[in-house]
């Protein structure tokens, strides 16, 4: 196991006035032969997934040894694969030539994969609760039921709810019931609205999203919208934060971006990686909340630690 | 490769691949919102003249120039937003409706960060493109289109779809380029080729197939001009989706098809473009001309579109969506130079044709006529009269054809005169009364010219001639028209005057047009009331009488009607119900027929008001009750029209009265006046009772009876004579056209006020009337050609009790007396004769023959019959 290389361990100072997180430490991970690594996302062990910038491709990156594992090589697979809470199992998604998407699923262990669905339309979000892989198609969610992952939560009307992008409009299917939501309807001035990185509260109770440059939360019928601030790509973090980047460019070029973490009310909006020239991009989230993972550019992926003050 | 290993019972779903994902387009024009991370141009003064100001916040951002940071620029975001609409256009119109922009205005907000952009591409699906141009050293102007490469050290593409595509695109641009290029070989390749780095920012996450399109150099400043127009950019936005439909596996195979463009741009070559500041090459280094009129037109079909070229000095025009097959031709007119026309046949549909005008100074190419107005004045129909306009053809390519939207009372000497100009002739040649009018229309290619023609055509004067006239005045007589007293009323019908003579009990027949006797109605049980008949009308072939009846004496009101001339009359109508009225029967009117309408009476009496008593007809009974239709000047008073008042119901309920004391008046549904007749035009005599309106050849006539006037009473209704009156300005101003007979009927004294005229009218060809007053007289008058009526005879009577009657070879004499009977041809020869008998054989006879028949009376009458 190599061990991995301390680039830098940094107190970040908070832009905000009120800083809530301290940044313990941030390193880069080694990705092995994976030498330009991207779209990290967290195992439950704590290793991370990448993939190419343009997410072709997944494999496994051992935070601790720097060793890759390629699990597949599709084109499309790094995009917003979900993973089941044990780990052993991952969804993923193929990009057809023939502009079509087929879903499989991918057995951890021993790297084999499994057909869920081939031949569909376009689509976006994946979801996985109780092996069961969801997904919409032509206005309806669709399951499918992966096996090699244990079913340990009982029923709950929560997991019938899915939330995905639709001809960039938020949609939401609760319990067979299909909503479209528009919570920044006739609020732009350069044409109709457009949402993305959709995604729903661990606890299902809100949506985050983004919209016009901005990340908002609304609950799932659409309302109580809050605006967090001015982070693209958002994530999660727990029920009550959103992790995301702040980036800036030139119309041609990206010139500047920084990890920053915001309160889901609103309130707080904290910059998390120091103002360097490395362009630091697309974070992800620990399961507990504590680690941050993001890629740069270039291709480097950081691991971050921070602590709730 | 992806391992598949079945180890997991799965349930899989399938689905057939969705065409929509394959025809989904995400676009993104480039920067936005005229900031710092926009990208601007300053633009030169041609001629020493800046371009127009505008406020960019006026239309989202558009007209695509603007004054951002107090300096006359063109800005990237706005051509870049044009071309995004232009790709929408031809998207919804040949593709699909499933396109999004990712700002369709040009807006500070709009202007996206790039991996917002690159996310919705993501998210939305389909292929994606960026929207841009380049800037450099101020003379570059290239195509560059990039997708994305692989990594840093690996140029090649990702993606061979968005290379074929982004070569295409490059390949359009450069191959139907308006102007020279400063880098010959297009450039489609992908983003770290050309820029090296990290490569397009919005390439590296976007998972769509794609590129970003740098098309020219908006700092090549006869670039920005262009780009300054929509037109252009919607032009660049056509090439870009005609690349995308080249595409593997998309376009002509799955049906798409885009229709044709023809571009081009206008310039004087003998001019420079009019700026020396910055590089101009080919083309570009002479004068575009502004506001040229563009004109296309469909050669077969004659539709046109127009373009003006705009205020951007760039020359350019286009024309797109252009049929497959059509040709078109396009005529460019600008002021102080010569139009040109050029012609282009579209062969096949997705093409591009290039068609540059190369301007050069002279006259316009116009029609011009001298006058463009004719007045032809006052003609009579059936004359004609013809003027001369001067037509002048410049820079005209072919000849001027002729048309007249009034070929029926106008004509054109011409179809089709010289390029250069001539004369044109037009006749006027009116076939009725009434202002005509036609326009000219002179066309040669796209110009076109108007003469406006005006006359105003009056009927030849109606003059009637005099054909028979008995009464006093004339001093002639037939044999029936002696007692001048006993003629009360006339009708005409069927060639057939019917003279009402109540005072003999006889209603007379007589060949109208030759005044002669024809026969007798039978009129047996015709009795009752004041007269036993006075009015007669005549009514599809039925005859129709009425007496008069008087409430003072309770006499009812009695109507007969004959089926035929040889029929027996029948009582139609008996009422005691006289609506309230002294006197009716003087005159009557049959409003429809004798199975549903009406019989209407005009009520008599020196001074009591008129009133109208109308009796319904349904279903063939005449109905006794009188219903009364009240006349009035205001809705309260009444009007006394005297003695024997006439009355005509029109179909629309309206009535015309006349009397004794008023002039033919109009009175609505409601019983007000509308109008009288112009008293001028009745000598102000307003005495006469008959009144006859007609239409000849458009124009409204009316014939009314009146008298010599004289202020008195005791001398006046001597003179009777119908008055022919031309009502083309209205009744209320007619004119006195004529009197018949001038000289009037006769001086006896119409005490009576029994008047009556009868008018035929023969389609266009001529008018024939009858005049009766009695007392005075019988005439006849004729204007044109007239029908020869073929009057047959009826089985006449000879006295009050006979009348003849052919009973299969033996034709007896009823009623009389007989001292003789002679059957004459029509020509005179005599056939048959017989004396002291009361019937003759007439075997072996056919036809029509006179038959004279002398009583023992001494009485001799003569009567046309007819023997099958």
């Amino acid at each position: 196991m190599k061990k991995m290389v301390l680039c830098f361990v940094v107190a970040v100072t908070s832009l905000t006035l009120q800083a809530q997180f301290k940044v313990k430490s941030l390193q880069q991970v080694h990705t092995g032969a994976m030498e330009k690594a991207y779209h990290p996302r967290f195992m439950p062990d704590g290793n991370l997934l990448v993939s190419a910038e343009n997410y072709t491709g997944l494999g496994i990156v051992n935070v601790k040894s720097g060793v890759y594992t390629e699990l597949t090589d599709m084109c499309s697979a790094g995009y917003y694969p979900v993973i089941a809470n044990d780990g052993k199992t991952i969804i993923v998604r193929q990009k057809n030539d023939d502009y079509t998407v087929d879903i499989y699923s991918i057995n951890v262990a021993d790297k084999s994969i499994s057909t869920v669905a081939t031949q569909l339309p376009h689509l976006n979000q994946l979801g996985l609760c109780n092996n069961k892989v969801s997904y919409a198609v032509n206005s309806k969610v669709m399951t499918a039921e992966v096996t090699n992952s244990s079913t340990s939560q009982k029923f709950n009307p929560k997991d019938n709810i899915f939330v995905t992008e639709e001809d960039l409009k938020i949609v939401v299917y609760n319990n067979g019931r299909r909503i479209v939501l528009d919570p920044l309807k006739g609020q732009i001035d350069w044409g109709e609205t457009q949402y993305v990185w959709t995604s729903l509260s661990p606890n299902k109770d809100k949506i985050l999203f983004s919209c016009a440059d901005n990340a908002y939360i609304c609950d799932i019928n659409g309302k109580n919208l809050v605006k967090v601030g001015p982070l693209r790509a958002p994530v999660w973090r727990g029920n009550t934060h959103v992790v995301g980047m702040h980036d800036k460019d030139d119309g041609y070029f990206y010139t500047e971006s920084n990890i920053v973490i915001a309160k889901a009310d609103g309130t707080q909006y904290q910059q998390l990686t120091p103002a360097t020239s490395e362009i630091k991009m697309f974070p992800a989230v620990s399961n507990d909340g504590n680690k941050i993972a993001f890629h740069t550019l270039e291709g480097k992926i950081y691991l971050m630690t921070i602590e709730e003050e | 490769m992806k391992k598949i290993a079945i180890i997991l019972a799965l349930i899989c779903v399938s689905f057939s691949a969705s065409a929509a994902s394959k025809y989904k387009l995400y676009v993104n024009p480039g920067h936005g919102g005229y900031t710092s991370n926009d990208r601007q141009t300053s633009m030169p003064a041609v001629n020493g003249v800046k371009l127009p100001v505008y406020d960019v916040t006026v239309n989202g951002g558009s007209p695509l120039y603007s004054t951002y940071n107090s300096s006359n620029c063109f800005w990237e975001s706005s051509g870049n937003t044009y071309r995004a609409q232009g790709i929408k256009y031809f998207w919804t119109k040949y593709v699909n409706n499933d396109i999004k922009l990712s700002r369709e205005a040009n807006t500070q907000g709009g202007d996206l960060t790039l991996s917002t952009i690159a996310a919705q591409s993501n998210s939305y699906g389909g292929y994606f493109m960026s929207l841009h141009t380049n800037a450099g050293n101020s003379s570059a102007n290239y195509v560059v289109v990039m997708c994305r490469a692989k990594s840093k050290s690996d140029y090649s593409a990702y993606n061979s779809t968005s290379l074929y595509m982004s070569q295409a695109a490059a390949n359009w641009h450069d191959n139907g380029k308006l102007t020279n290029v400063t880098y010959s070989t297009p450039r489609g390749m992908t983003d770290r080729k050309f820029y090296g780095g990290s490569g397009l920012g919005v390439l590296n996450t976007n998972t769509a197939p794609g590129f970003l399109a740098e098309s020219w150099f908006h700092d090549y400043r006869p670039e920005a001009f262009r780009m300054c127009s929509k037109e252009y950019n919607f032009f660049l936005a056509w090439q870009l989706v005609r690349a995308y439909i080249d595409s593997p596996g998309l376009g002509n195979g799955d049906g798409v098809v885009l229709q044709s463009i023809v571009v081009g741009d206008i310039r004087d070559l003998a001019k420079s473009c009019g700026y020396t500041s910055y590089a101009t090459r080919g083309r570009d280094k002479y004068l575009a001309i502004n506001g040229a009129k563009v004109i296309l037109t469909n050669t077969a079909t004659g539709g046109s579109k127009t373009y003006t070229t705009d205020q951007f000095n760039n020359g350019f025009y286009t024309f797109y969506d252009l049929y497959k097959g059509a040709t078109y031709s396009i005529t460019v007119e600008a002021n102080g130079y010569a139009s040109q026309t050029k012609y282009v046949t579209i062969d096949d549909n997705a093409k591009q044709y290039n068609l540059n005008f190369d301007m050069v100074k002279g006259e316009a190419s116009s029609i011009s006529v001298s006058p463009s107005t004719v007045e032809f004045g006052e003609l009579t129909v059936g004359n004609t009269s013809s003027k001369s306009v001067t037509v002048k053809g410049t820079s005209l390519s072919s000849a001027i054809s002729v048309t007249s939207s009034n070929t029926t009372d106008f004509a054109v000497s011409t179809t089709s005169i010289p390029a250069s100009g001539g004369t044109l002739n037009i006749t006027y040649k009116p076939t009725s009364a009434g202002q005509h009018s036609t326009t000219i229309t002179l066309s040669s290619g796209t110009k076109t010219q108007t003469i406006v023609v005006d006359g105003t055509a009056v009927n030849p004067p109606l003059v009637l001639t005099e054909v028979w006239n008995y009464s006093e005045t004339s001093g002639k007589n037939a044999d029936w028209t002696t007692d001048k007293a006993a003629m009360r009323n006339m009708c005409f019908g069927d060639g057939k005057l019917y003279v009402s003579c109540p005072s003999i009990g006889k209603i007379l027949i007589i060949d109208a047009q030759k005044g002669s006797f024809v026969g007798e109605l039978d009129m047996t049980g015709v009795e009752g009331g004041a007269l036993a008949f006075c009015d007669i009308k005549f009514f599809y072939g039925k005859i129709i009488t009425s007496n008069i009846a008087t409430s003072e004496a309770g006499q009812s009101l009695k109507v007969y009607v004959w089926d035929n001339d040889n029929a027996k009359p029948y009582l139609f109508l008996e009422t005691s119900d006289l609506g309230g009225a002294t006197r009716l029967g003087d005159s009557f009117y049959l409003k429809g027929d004798l199975t549903n309408g009406a019989l209407s009476f005009a009520s008599s009496h020196a001074s009591d008001p008129t009133k109208i008593v109308n009796y319904t007809i349904t279903d063939g009974v005449c109905y006794p009750t009188a219903n009364v239709f009240n006349i009035t000047e205001d809705g309260v008073t009444g009007i006394a029209f005297g003695l024997t008042p006439h009355v005509i119901a029109g179909n629309t309920g309206r009535y015309w009265v006349t009397g004794q004391n008023f002039y033919p008046t109009l009175f609505d549904v409601d019983g007000l006046i509308t109008q009288s007749l112009n008293a001028v035009a009745l000598n102000e005599d307003n005495a006469g009772s008959a009144f006859e309106p007609f239409t000849f050849r458009g124009t409204s006539y009316a014939f009314a009876t009146a008298y010599t006037p004289n202020s008195t009473a005791s001398e006046r209704v001597r003179d009777g004579r119908a008055i022919l009156v031309d009502a083309t300005d209205g009744w209320s101003n007619a004119k006195n056209i004529g009197e018949y007979p001038a000289a009037g009927l006769g001086n006896t004294r119409n005490t009576s006020y029994s008047t009556s005229v009868a008018v035929a009218v023969n389609g266009e060809e001529g008018v024939e009337m009858w005049i009766l007053v009695h007392n005075q007289g019988i005439a006849y008058y004729k204007f044109g050609n007239v029908p020869t009526y073929e009057v047959t005879g009826v089985n006449s009577i000879i006295s009050d009790n006979s009348r003849i009657v052919v009973n299969g070879t033996t034709l007896v004499v009823e009623g009389a007396n007989v001292a003789k009977i002679q059957v004459n041809a029509v020509n005179g020869m005599t056939m048959r004769q017989s004396t002291n008998s009361n019937s003759i054989d007439v075997a072996g006879l056919s036809g029509v023959y006179m038959v004279t028949v002398t009583g023992a009376n001494g009485i001799t009458k003569t009567s046309k019959v007819v023997i099958d």
